[in-house]
Parts: C-alpha cells; sequence; structure tokens
C-alpha cells in the first residue's frame, strides 16, 4: 500500500483510504483466488458461447436476469452467509435472507421478490468425527434451530413466498455451516439492466440508517474462523431488519416505474464503498461519484469516518436518481416512510471521492473537495488488486476398499428404516410449515406438497403474473455425501440433478438457466485441484446443454476451527414454462399405474443417503456420461409432454427408495415393487414416472433410449410392499417423522 | 357499477397483491389506501363501499400484531361504522381490528398453541350466522391456506358472533376461524381467503359482501 500511495502522490493515507482498499481488495468483493485460477473466466465463457436467446444478463449485476413472457424478465441470485451463520446462526441467517432480497430488489432498476430458496448444511449432530469441537463451536442443534427461527422471523414479514427449503447434516461443516439463501424476482424487461450514471445526478441513501455495526463484513468473511473472531470483529454482521427492508422492496418498484433510478445498489459488505463506489464506477466518463459522509443519516453518534464508509445493512440502500427526478422520488420513499438523504454527487471525474464536511449540503458535480478528505483516488486503481500464487496439488488417489452390506429380502425394511430416518431425508415439515409459503397468492407447488403437507418438493412452482398461466420453476441439488466421495464427479451429479428436477417437470432444456455457489475449504491443499475441476466439470455440461450458468458466488474459506468443507457446490436451476397446468408435478395420481424408472442405474452406494447411515463414505462415485446429454434430456422431455406420464420425480437423494416411500406419504396410495438392492444407490439425472398401465407397453417401445425399466405398481392399499413382504409402514414413518424434531425441535 | 373497495396499506403491509386481485375477480373496484394519507386527512376512510384490511406485518408487529395501526386509526375506525361501511380483515387485517376494538374488548388474538408460525392449507366450516359476508354459504367448506403465529381467539368466546370454523386441524389451537361484529359487517378472519389470488372459495365470500352493499 506505500507504494501505491507514493504512485499517487498522496502524502497521508486515511483509515477511509486503507479501509476502501482492504474492503474491494478483498476476496469476498474482489474474488481474487478465482480470478487467480481464472475459474470466473470459465464460466462466464461458456455462458456467452450458448447464446441462449432467454439470456438477458449473467454475472454483471446483483442478479442474473433471464427472459419470461410479455416482455417481462425473471432473475436468479443465491449467498452464502457461513461465517455469521456460525458465529450467531439466528443473527447471521436473518442477514443472509435479508441480503440475498436486497440483490433482488436491486438487480437492473427494480425487481419484485417473489420466491426464496433456503438451505442449510449443519455439522455432525453428535460429534463423533470432529469431537474435539464440543464446547468450542455451537452445536449442529443450536444452529439448526436457530436457523429455523431466522428464516422464519425474516422470510415471513418480507412478504416473500418460500419456494424450497431443506437442511442437511454433514460432519464436515462442524466448524463453519453452509448457510445458502436465494431469491428469484420479476421485472420489467426495458429495467432489466442498469443504466450509466450521468453527471450531475444524485446519490440517494434510503431506507435503515447507518451505524457501527457492519464492519468488516468483507474482510472477516474472506478469513478462516477462528476462536478470535468472536473478539476481533464482534460488529461485522449488521442484523437484518425486515421491516424497513420490506418497505423499500414495495417503494423499489414504484420508483422504478416513476423513472426516477438510474441505478441502484444494495448496501452489502463493506457499505458504501461498495454499494455506491461501484455504481459511480459506471459513470459516465470513466465513473466518478463525491460522497458527502456527513449527509449520512446515522443511527447513533460518534461514528468514524472509516465507519461510515464501511458499514453495511440489508435493509438500506443506494440510488443514482436522475437529476430532475428527486422530488418524486423523495415524496415516494415518503409516502412508505422511508427515510432517506442525498449523500453525493456523480461526477464523471474518473474518481472515487469521500468527504466529510457538515457544511457542503449543497452537492456540485464541480465543486472543489472541501473540509477532510477521507477518499480521492482514481477508479482504475481497484483494478490493481495483486492476486495471490496458487498452487494445484493433485490428491492421492484413493485406493481404500470398502464393503457395503449385501441387501435382500430379508433385510431390506432394517436399510429402508435407516435411509427414511436419516437427517437428510426425513420429514422436516416442523421447519418448513414456519415459513410462508403462500403469500403473495401465486404458489402452485411449494416447499412441500402431499396429503399432510409434508413430504418435499424437488420443484418449486409460481406463476407470478397474476391472470397470466405462466410459470417460474426452480430446482435445487446438492447432497454433501456425495461430494465427500468425488467433488468434481458430485457436481456433475448436482447438476444433472438440477435440470432433470425441471425437465421431468415439462420445461424445455433451452428454457432453464442455473446457478452455482460454491463452497470451499482454505485449508485443505487439494481444495483448489477439487475447484478447478468442479468448475470445468459444470462449464462444460453447462455448454454440452446449453442450460447456462447466469449467476454465482464463491465462498473461499470454508475452514472453521480447523475443520475443513468438503469442497462443494450447490446448483440451482430457474425454469419457465407458459402454462403451469401442463406440468407434470410429483404426486402420484392413480392406483393401477405402474412407476417407471430411467435414465442412469447406478450400482455403487457410495455418496448415498444409506451409506452415511451405515457410516461408509465410498471410494468411486457414479455419474452418468455426458455424451449425448442433450439428446437424453430432450427425449425425456418429450415423454414427459407426451400425455403418457401423470407425475414424475427426480432420483436422488434417498435413491428409489425414498422416492417410493414419499409417493405413499403424499397420496395415501400404496406400491409393490420386486426390486431391492437397485432401490437404494441414487442415480442422480434419472426419473422415477407414472405411467398408466395401458401406456407401459408403449413407453418401454418407444423411450427405449431412456433406459425405461418397470420398478413397481401404485396400490389402493397404503403400504410399501418390496419383494412380495411387506414392509412396517409404521416403523419406516416413525424413523422419518421423528428424525428432525428430535435433532433441533 | 363496481363497488370501490378500499386495500389499506400500512406499512409492513404484504399482503395486497392478492388481496387486489381477489377483489377484481370478484367483481369489485379495489384501490390501495395509504395510512399515511388517511392519518394525515388528505383521504377520508369512508370514501368506499367497503373497507378491506389485507394481511402482513404492519410496523413489524412492533408493541404487538396490529397495535400501531390501532392506535393511529383510534379516530378514524369509528367513522367507518357511523357509516355503515362493512370491514373485512384478514390475518393481520384481523388482528388490526380486534386490537382496535371491533370486536369487544374481552376478546383477544395471541400466540398459536405450537409458538411458532404455521403455514398450510387449512378447511373452515362456514356457519349460521348474520354475517354479510358469509349470507347464503352456511355449511359450506372452504380450503384456503394459515400462515400465521398469532390466531388464537381467546376470552369470552362464548358471545361472539361465529361465522367459521376449523374443519382441519386448528392452526392455532383455537376451534374458531373466523368472527363477526354483532351487527354482521366486520368480519374478521386469520387464514387467507386471497391465496391463491383466484380462490373460488375467497370469490364467494367477496362477493356476498358486494351484494350487502
Amino acid at each position: 500500500m506505500r507504494e501505491f500511495q507514493k504512485r499517487l502522490g498522496q502524502p497521508y493515507v486515511t483509515d477511509v483510504f486503507l479501509e476502501t482498499f482492504g474492503a474491494r481488495w478483498s476476496d469476498h468483493c474482489n474474488h481474487n483466488k478465482w480470478k487467480a485460477l481464472g475459474l470466473f473466466k470459465i464460466l462466464k465463457d461458456a455462458t456467452m458461447r450458448i447464446r441462449n436467446s432467454n439470456l438477458v444478463s449473467a454475472f454483471v449485476d446483483n442478479a442474473g436476469v433471464w427472459k419470461f413472457f410479455d416482455k417481462l424478465v425473471i432473475a436468479l441470485k443465491l449467498e452464502t452467509h457461513c461465517s455469521p451463520s456460525q458465529q450467531e446462526p439466528y443473527g447471521g441467517q436473518l442477514t443472509k435472507l435479508g441480503g440475498v432480497i436486497r440483490d433482488i430488489f436491486f438487480c437492473g432498476l427494480g425487481f419484485r421478490a417473489i420466491l426464496n430458496l433456503e438451505l442449510t448444511v449443519v455439522g455432525e449432530f453428535v460429534r463423533k468425527r470432529y469431537a474435539q469441537l464440543e464446547g468450542i463451536t455451537l452445536t449442529a442443534r443450536r444452529i439448526a434451530y436457530e436457523t429455523v427461527r431466522a428464516i422464519s422471523d425474516y422470510g415471513n414479514p418480507m412478504g416473500i413466498p418460500m419456494g424450497l427449503a431443506r437442511m442437511l447434516s454433514h460432519p464436515s461443516f462442524s466448524g463453519k455451516v453452509f448457510a445458502l439463501g436465494g431469491t428469484i424476482g420479476i421485472g420489467r424487461e426495458d429495467c432489466a439492466l442498469q443504466g450509466t450514471p450521468q453527471k450531475g445526478d444524485w446519490i440517494l441513501m434510503v431506507g435503515g440508517n447507518t451505524g457501527n455495526d457492519g464492519l468488516h463484513g468483507a474482510t472477516v468473511s474472506s478469513g478462516e474462523m477462528t476462536t478470535e473472531t468472536d473478539t476481533g470483529d464482534s460488529c461485522h454482521v449488521q442484523i437484518g431488519n425486515p421491516f424497513p427492508e420490506q418497505k423499500m422492496g414495495v417503494a423499489n418498484e414504484e420508483l422504478r416505474d416513476a423513472g426516477c433510478v438510474r441505478r441502484g445498489n444494495d448496501f452489502g459488505a463493506a457499505g458504501i464503498v461498495s454499494a455506491l463506489g461501484e455504481m459511480g464506477e459506471h459513470a459516465l466518463g470513466g465513473g466518478g461519484i463525491l460522497i458527502n459522509l456527513a449527509l449520512v443519516l446515522l443511527k447513533c453518534a460518534g461514528l468514524e469516518n472509516w465507519q461510515i464508509a464501511l458499514s453495511e445493512s440489508q435493509e438500506r440502500g443506494g440510488y443514482i436518481i436522475i437529476r430532475e427526478k428527486l422530488d418524486d422520488a423523495i415524496a415516494i420513499l415518503r409516502r412508505y416512510q422511508l427515510e432517506s438523504a442525498v449523500v453525493g454527487v456523480v461526477t464523471g471525474n474518473g474518481r472515487f471521492q469521500m468527504i466529510y464536511d457538515p457544511d457542503a449540503t449543497e452537492l456540485d458535480p464541480d465543486m472543489p473537495l472541501t473540509g477532510e478528505v477521507c477518499l480521492d483516488v482514481p477508479y482504475r486503481c481497484f483494478d490493481e488488486c495483486p492476486l495471490p500464487k496458487l498452487e494445484i496439488i493433485e490428491p492421492p488417489v484413493r485406493t481404500d476398499v470398502v464393503e457395503f452390506p449385501y441387501i435382500t429380502p430379508d433385510n431390506v425394511e432394517e436399510m429402508a428404516e435407516l435411509v427414511t430416518r436419516h437427517f437428510d431425508a426425513c420429514n422436516q415439515a416442523w421447519a418448513t410449515t414456519q415459513y410462508d409459503s403462500t403469500v403473495q397468492g401465486h404458489s402452485v407447488q411449494g416447499p412441500l406438497y402431499g396429503q399432510a403437507h409434508n413430504v418435499t418438493s424437488h420443484l418449486a412452482v409460481c406463476r407470478p403474473v397474476y391472470g397470466k398461466p405462466y410459470a417460474v420453476t426452480v430446482s435445487q441439488s446438492f447432497s454433501p455425501w456425495q461430494f465427500e466421495v468425488d467433488p468434481r464427479l458430485a457436481a456433475r451429479n448436482a447438476m444433472l440433478d438440477a435440470i432433470v428436477a425441471q425437465i421431468v417437470g415439462g420445461v424445455k432444456r433451452t428454457d432453464i438457466c442455473l446457478a452455482d455457489n460454491f463452497y470451499t475449504p482454505s485449508q485443505d491443499p487439494h481444495a483448489y485441484y477439487w475447484l478447478d475441476k468442479q468448475v470445468r466439470e459444470i462449464a462444460s455440461l453447462s455448454e454440452l446443454t446449453e442450460t447456462p450458468f447466469i449467476s454465482g458466488k464463491d465462498s473461499s474459506s470454508g475452514t472453521g476451527f480447523g475443520v475443513n468443507v468438503v469442497p462443494s457446490v450447490v446448483i440451482t436451476a430457474m425454469g419457465k414454462v407458459a402454462d403451469y397446468r401442463r406440468l407434470v408435478l410429483h404426486q402420484w395420481q392413480r392406483a393401477g399405474s405402474i412407476l417407471l424408472a430411467v435414465g442412469p442405474q447406478h450400482r455403487t452406494l457410495s455418496g448415498s443417503i444409506l451409506s452415511s447411515s451405515l457410516g461408509i463414505t465410498g471410494t468411486t462415485l457414479e455419474s452418468m456420461s455426458t455424451e449425448g446429454v442433450a439428446e437424453y434430456l430432450d427425449r425425456l422431455h418429450q415423454l414427459v409432454t407426451s400425455g403418457q406420464v401423470l407425475s414424475a420425480v427426480p432420483i436422488n437423494r434417498g435413491g428409489m427408495l425414498l422416492r417410493l416411500f414419499e409417493g405413499v406419504q403424499a397420496s395415501g396410495f400404496g406400491v409393490t415393487t420386486n426390486l431391492s438392492a437397485e432401490l437404494f444407490p441414487e442415480s442422480y439425472g434419472g426419473a422415477l414416472l407414472e405411467v398408466p398401465s395401458d401406456a407401459v407397453a408403449e413407453v418401454l417401445n418407444d423411450f427405449a433410449e431412456l433406459s425405461p425399466r418397470v420398478v413397481g405398481e401404485i396400490t389402493d392399499f397404503p403400504g410399501l410392499t418390496i419383494c412380495g413382504k411387506q414392509m412396517n409402514l409404521d416403523r419406516l414413518a416413525q424413523g422419518w417423522n421423528t428424525t428432525f424434531k428430535q435433532e433441533v425441535a | 357499477m363496481r363497488k370501490r373497495v378500499s386495500i389499506l396499506f400500512a406499512p409492513g403491509t404484504n399482503c395486497q397483491w392478492e388481496t387486489m386481485e381477489l377483489w377484481k375477480l370478484a367483481g369489485a373496484e379495489p384501490h390501495l389506501v395509504f395510512l399515511d394519507d388517511i392519518v394525515s386527512a388528505r383521504v377520508s376512510i369512508t370514501d368506499c363501499d367497503i373497507l378491506f384490511v389485507p394481511g402482513g406485518f404492519s410496523y413489524g408487529d412492533h408493541i404487538n400484531t396490529g397495535t400501531v395501526v390501532a392506535i393511529l386509526l383510534r379516530d378514524h375506525f369509528p367513522k367507518l361504522q357511523e357509516a355503515g361501511i362493512p370491514v373485512g380483515g384478514e390475518c393481520n387485517g384481523f388482528q388490526i381490528l380486534m386490537r382496535a376494538g371491533f370486536f369487544g374488548r374481552d376478546v383477544t388474538l395471541t400466540e398459536n398453541d405450537s409458538g411458532v408460525f404455521c403455514s398450510r392449507t387449512i378447511l373452515h366450516r362456514v356457519q349460521a350466522s348474520s354475517c354479510i359476508w358469509t349470507s347464503g354459504l352456511e355449511g359450506r367448506i372452504f380450503a384456503f391456506p394459515s400462515a400465521h403465529h398469532g390466531g388464537k381467539l381467546v376470552g369470552n368466546t362464548d358471545r361472539l358472533n361465529v361465522v367459521m370454523t376449523y374443519e382441519s386441524p386448528s392452526p392455532n389451537g383455537g376451534p374458531i376461524a373466523a368472527i363477526c361484529s354483532d351487527n354482521g359487517r366486520v368480519f374478521g378472519i386469520m387464514d387467507h381467503m386471497t391465496r391463491p389470488y383466484d380462490n373460488p372459495d375467497g370469490q364467494l365470500i367477496f362477493r356476498s359482501s358486494l351484494r350487502a352493499v
């Protein structure tokens, strides 16, 4: 920094100067590790090469934007909030959701948030693998319980329906939880892209006032969590407040429709430094804004300048308002009882400038810097961040051999119980029903379905345009047990699964877009090897399937208290269909139907829920070949939309066994099957389809390339019969129904 | 001519969109009325045929559910009764009407027995009552979702004009799903008739109120 200071010819540096560079150059804001490895470019280039005509914007805004219908667009964004959620789960998870919702509000010139997504992976409930963490970190139970409370307390007041929600558990997340939240938005195509700020435009801060909280969020979250984190940077997480943020969301649309907004941004990591600083970078003439920190509305006295500049908030937003529209904007904000203040002006002089001058209340783009000059640097300086030198070290080939139990009709019930009672597979309705899934009145299929409203959905569906049947569909895939075995193939499986969940619903392949959310350990010597492999894998598959990534986020500090997370990536898919009534959803329709499995037929139990229950990690993961994958997906789509499929679900976590059990729970029907061992492997990329008995022969014949095979028959009697043996459904349901409550509630 | 229905929008209201849509489908002409405009006398609360208070978390549920709005409109709500204008409240709207005293001071809405928010579809049986909102619908079973954590009706419930009871397990632990004022014109329900926005059961209820005006 000293050399840099000399080059700029600045005799001294201020705290604001140091903190600005600290934040702008942090891994959180600048993605240094990804840039050093060249990974960001790989994904972006793949998206550009696909040339999908639905693409509006990818990786350039607060969310990715995808064409919808009638000159409308939809936006997709997910974000992690792991470090704060590990330290103080309630506040961390509140803020996670508040943060990602606000990304949607501030995409383009303003979007409405229409669906939330929730996924949290906690550590082991009983500390077996990491006994040393006992008494050092919060228990998984505490984190899980506080997560449910937080998501309910934030998501419900925001008035955004929950689309998908799931909680998982894996030992490697015992030192640092995986807290992922997502939001889908809808907006106008003509307002889908941010504008270019013009000299003289006003910079307006709106919503919650600035305080001594949310300081150093960018830098703390870029590092490893240690026992010092709590004491050293205890105020790095701003605790979100849904009340002002909800008002901001509604007013945001009105500001857009009134033509007031040139650009908007959220007050995420690094507050003014990033929210306003980033917007100023896009000003006509090479960027340039002037901020007067003395005009910022404060909620407590005695703040240092760097604190005002850095303070983050979920319920605060920044706008560049068209100069002559300021009065209109303020009138709209007052109507919603939102506080606001003009804190700066667009200068277009190529510099990011911050002053503190209580007397400079009338801002002018050509005014000299007065008062205390806190920052005055050319924007181009921020591009000169030194990148780390990262070494890619290949892990040794695993040679250990594992043995799984032989599954027969005699022990199949015992094995089935191990699956149904597993935390990742069990009934989590106690948590999910605490999230409002019907507000806005457009939900078609929420996070739960079935007669008792307790089976987890694989596809969220909503119809957000009132009076029109247009639907948005969302699916998501991640199983930590897969990633523990082979992070690269697990990434492929997750991606295939997320896409297939859409395809079997009836969504066309080219109407699907994706988001990636990586969570990589910082202390694992092989982390960058896996990260590199994973990115290349999903980029390649993205091109093969022509389903582009339009949004993503990397968190490269997945190590807590010396425990490395497994190299992870969650894949979320968003699709669209013109008429929700044509979608094929999960619930079994009628007794007498035949269940057919299609797609890959895996044999190994490695990475499965059953292997996890048995305490066996496994060594080799199976994955569907990517050769001909686009043709496979299209053929699957043809089958599902042929009118011969009554219901459909992807085969993923828990394998066919769990799908059959859930089918019984959801429908009240029963099922009989002559398969046993084949029910447990998790054939990611495959699907279980309900077909009328009189159409089975035709499907088997006409769609032979999908490898269709009979799994069983739906019966009137509500039971599960395997190889002629009636399973004790009460026993299976007992574990399924009680695990979550025992561990969390 | 379509009846004018005012949809009260207070800071924290979040069910205005589906409420507007359902009123439109029911044949009314709904419009948003901002609380601030009523309090500052820019708009009269009685400038409508029906006032409907939608759900949400008005003022963040701070102090207590619905309390802040009830206090801010304490001088305005009585004008509705004087003018004989029907009033409906759903979820937080019901809580606001309750805090404002429309249903008497010896009953209230309190936390669900479970202690947590409940989001699931619930069945409701329409009881015989003098309520204009359900006139002719007695005995019908309606399905729409609950989404609340403070909807249990307690107090001197024996005297209440009960409009609906829960036909499936109660989301809050109490048996009463909806009530009406003694004169049959002020209606309160915790669950959401307006979800989905084209809910046929909700339309029947809204149409019943429109017929009455």
